[in-house]
């Protein structure tokens, strides 16, 4: 990669990063269960609600100004569902009547999705406030290749900025699940400080649940 | 072997020769992420004829990691 070297920016992005994340999310998460429920309910329900309510935000990585990863991360993972419920019971309406036109897989994987987030509040570690929710970095900027030349790590720089803004907000560790298995993601975690608590079932696949501190302890 | 692991590094990273520092990590290298690391323990995996499982990928983030590795598998 001769001549000038690629410009990385992150931001936080707010509201106006749902749409996308949303589109990030559909793209690059796709064995996530809210991907199957499609564009508009991860933009106007998950990523509204998270953002909307003051619970959580995304941070965006833009390479040259093309969009290159996310990163969304809540403050407080136990309260999500209740604040939406009590605040955008409007949201939780029109999701009703969006489930009822859809076939009964999309509105089982809805009620899922919503027992999950109960559920974690009596998981091991749920002592802890801030959790990252969810990640990506588009193929081409996690190419070694690009890596190399470029000397950009966009995964590390949303990670170091994600842990930033946790921090500034009063946490000092953040909870995150991998897929046991996805031995990339555990090794990106890892080189980020994290250590891994367990290993189980959690959410209905094999994961490992790790604690990453949000300032680096030497 | 250090010499081969950091040749292994510096081709993976893009960072010179002369910069790997025998104790160089994915922390002091901005390069060294999770798709790096992949590649990281597949050329060592080559180079020394053995095979990492995957807490091993996982943990070797560093030069001493990824010689102790070595260290343990090696005949």
């Amino acid at each position: 990669m001769p001549g000038k070297k690629p410009k990385l920016e992150v931001i936080v992005a707010g509201l106006d990063g749902a749409r996308t994340a949303a589109d990030l999310h559909q793209l690059l998460i796709c064995q996530s269960p809210l991907t199957r429920l499609g564009p508009w309910f991860l933009a106007d329900v998950y990523y509204d609600c998270l953002i909307g309510l003051g619970l959580g935000n995304i941070i965006l990585a833009n390479v040259d100004g093309e969009t290159a990863g996310f990163i969304t991360y809540t403050l407080d993972t136990k309260t999500f569902l209740s604040e939406v419920a009590r605040r955008r019971w409007a949201t939780l309406a029109a999701v009703a009547k969006q489930m009822w036109r859809k076939p009964l897989t999309t509105a089982a994987t809805v009620i899922q999705s919503a027992l999950i987030v109960l559920r974690q509040n009596a998981e091991p570690g749920a002592e802890i406030r801030g959790e990252f929710l969810t990640m990506g970095v588009v193929d081409r900027f996690r190419d070694p290749a690009f890596i190399r030349a470029s000397g950009i790590s966009v995964a590390k720089s949303l990670i170091r900025a994600a842990q930033a803004e946790v921090a500034a907000g009063g946490g000092q560790n953040v909870k995150l699940f991998t897929l046991a298995n996805a031995v990339g993601p555990n090794a990106l975690y890892t080189m980020m400080g994290a250590t891994k608590r367990w290993s189980g079932m959690v959410r209905g696949v094999n994961a490992n649940y790790l604690v990453l501190p949000t300032t680096r302890q030497r | 072997m250090l010499d081969k692991v950091k040749q292994v590094v510096s081709a993976t990273t893009g960072i010179s020769l002369a910069d790997v520092r025998d104790d160089a990590s994915a922390e002091s290298i901005e390069t060294w992420d999770s798709a790096t690391q992949i590649n990281i323990v597949a050329a060592v995996e080559e180079e020394f004829g053995v095979r990492f499982t995957d807490d091993e990928l996982v943990a070797a983030i560093s030069i001493p990691a990824i010689i102790g590795v070595l260290k343990r598998l090696s005949p």
